[in-house]
């Protein structure tokens, strides 16, 4: 309802009073009044400038809104001397019907339009007198609707420019990637949320991961430890891999087996192989290789470790997880004796 | 009707069985339970009745700690000082802090200090072992029954993992039993100051897996290699029962880190 209002309000208000260019057409002062039913008050009279093509005063037409997302119609147009009715209907985002009517002369106006909707009723009355001359093609309603429109377009792409800036700068990576717009049914949200990404800032994002990994270890690890950095790092070209070689090359000559347990998997595997696998739990993990041995996880048939009771090892009883609905299946035979 | 009871119920039963998760990835244990947040995960057999070798001394550390003075001394008998597998080498008439021999069963599961816990509480470990057993009961552990102190096998000593749980929230619930066993290390003396005792905690996980903080380990032939383990990493708290594995710490490690990484997913 409000963005019908504000349709409505465009058509018969003009929203600025900027300089209007000489032309052909009429320039009329329009003052309108809105009742909604059940406001406990009236809302206050607005008066405004509205250039309209000559002779149109009195098209009911005017009244339509103009946002196709409305999908407005005209219907049952009726003109009797100086009076014209007719009926209105908008199968848009914000349904509503409405009719209204109106005496006009060729220097003024004066009429009421009634309107239905999921909201309520809504009144509004409204009168206009010519005031001079304008050109409607660039001052009229739709061309000060699209300039609006234009202008709200160009301040929200630059609202994505500054968020996209302030992302580069907080190394917000996931802005990077195409968003996940599924969510979004219609235009309007399809359009927030393409703005919510900067896909063309990468090249940016992509200097300052070159940068990081140029720093070092520290640099790395920055990147390393973040999976939106990695994926993008990635995806920016061949430096990441080249980096992770170099920086993996460098902790297997320091042996930091912990940072390459952490981000080395080619250099952590056969370190694993050679000082982990088999091993006793407390040996291996005393050992220096101890964060490696853990990178992998289990593995079988290690062998026994040490006991509280010096008895020879226990039998094993390996279980398998399947043996459990084994074990199900024969209860039931032997529940029902077959 | 009864009877139609009945087989209803053992369907259920069956199917409840055949049903229950398992990890997802093979183990060597033949029964286990994993909570994550008090919340069971995985289990496998819970209620079958298994020799549970030392973990059977968190029900006499339970049984102490009703009756729990630290300033006690106790006087080693003759049948403490024999006994056998894990052990500190107490000799019979030397004289230890409660204190001390609490820390010696739960670090070093010291068979030895563990008996000696039970002539003090209830004058000999065949009268304990009918407290622990009438605990057993009152606390409705259905699949637990001992004929020792401190774990040893024994055809009529078993316990499942289930029941090993219940004793396992019970010890959560006291503080000063956990703070014993997160220790790696302890040292110990006798009560005149003339023998000291080097313990190490025999749960291989402490000091050694991240956020391990507690509970008990075991081994016997029969039993198996079992395990209680208390993990608490990041505000989740993971709780782990397994009995008669054969690879149990690297076992222990997968499962536990397995349940944290999971319970991300949640």
């Amino acid at each position: 309802m409000s963005k019908l209002l504000i349709g409505l309000m465009l058509v018969c208000i003009s929203v600025s009073d900027s300089a209007w260019a000489a032309g052909s057409d009429e320039l009329w002062e329009i003052t309108n009044k809105m009742e909604m039913e059940g406001m406990p008050f009236a809302m206050p009279g607005q008066t405004s400038k509205v250039c309209m093509q000559k002779g149109k005063q009195n098209d009911p037409a005017q009244a339509l809104p103009k946002d196709k997302e409305q999908n407005c119609k005209m219907s049952d147009v009726k003109m009797s001397g100086n009076k014209t009715s007719w009926k209105m209907s908008c199968s848009g985002k914000d349904p509503m019907t409405g009719e209204g009517e109106m005496i006009s002369s060729s220097s003024s106006y004066s009429g009421k339009v009634k309107m239905h909707s999921a909201d309520g009723d809504m009144n509004m009355r409204y009168e206009g007198k010519r005031i001079g001359s304008c050109d409607y093609a660039k001052d009229g309603p739709e061309a000060k609707f699209t300039a609006m429109k234009n202008d709200m377009d160009a301040k929200s792409e630059q609202e994505r420019v500054k968020e996209c800036k302030n992302a580069v700068d907080d190394d917000s990576y996931s802005h990077f990637f195409k968003p996940d717009c599924s969510w979004a049914k219609d235009a309007s949200s399809k359009k927030v949320c393409a703005n919510m990404a900067c896909p063309d800032f990468r090249p940016q994002m992509c200097d300052r991961i070159a940068k990081k990994l140029s720093l070092g270890d520290d640099g790395y690890e920055e990147i390393a430890n973040n999976k939106d950095a990695v994926k993008l790092a990635k995806e920016c070209g061949p430096s990441y891999e080249k980096s992770t070689r170099a920086y993996c090359n460098r902790q297997l000559q320091a042996k930091n087996y912990g940072k390459l347990a952490a981000h080395c998997d080619k250099e952590s595997k056969p370190l694993f192989d050679k000082n982990c696998a088999g091993r006793d739990y407390t040996a291996a993990m005393d050992s220096a290789y101890g964060p490696i041995c853990r990178r992998y996880g289990k593995w079988k048939n290690a062998p026994a470790d040490e006991g509280e009771q010096s008895d020879n090892g226990g039998s094993s009883a390996g279980s398998n997880p399947a043996k459990s609905i084994l074990d199900g299946a024969k209860n039931l035979k032997g529940l029902f004796g077959f | 009707m009864r009877w139609w009871f009945l087989i209803c119920c053992g369907c259920l039963s069956v199917i409840a069985t055949a049903t229950a998760a398992p990890l997802p990835f093979q183990v060597q244990a033949s029964a286990y339970l994993v909570e994550v947040d008090h919340r069971i995960r995985w289990q496998h057999q819970i209620n079958q009745r298994l020799a549970p070798a030392s973990l059977t001394k968190l029900m006499t550390v339970l049984l102490l700690s009703e009756h729990y003075d630290s300033r006690q001394t106790v006087t080693i008998s003759a049948a403490a000082a024999r006994e056998t597998g894990s052990r500190l080498g107490l000799r019979a008439g030397e004289v230890m802090r409660v204190e001390d021999l609490l820390a010696a069963s739960l670090i070093n599961s010291a068979n030895d200090a563990c008996h000696a816990l039970a002539d003090h509480i209830a004058g000999d470990q065949s009268r304990f072992v009918r407290l622990m057993n009438q605990r057993a009961r009152e606390w409705g552990l259905q699949n637990t029954h001992f004929t020792n102190a401190c774990g040893h096998d024994d055809v009529q000593h078993y316990s499942s993992v289930q029941d090993m749980t219940t004793l396992a929230h019970k010890v959560m619930a006291q503080p000063a039993l956990l703070e014993l066993m997160a220790r790696r290390t302890l040292q110990i003396g006798n009560a005149d100051g003339t023998r000291h005792f080097d313990l190490t905690n025999k749960n291989a996980l402490i000091g050694r897996h991240e956020g391990a903080v507690g509970m008990k380990s075991g081994y016997t032939p029969k039993a198996g290699k079992c395990l209680v383990a208390l993990v608490q990493r990041a505000g989740v708290t993971i709780l782990l029962v397994m009995l008669h594995d054969t690879n149990r710490w690297w076992d222990a490690a997968d499962i536990l880190d397995f349940a944290y990484a999971q319970s991300h997913h949640d």
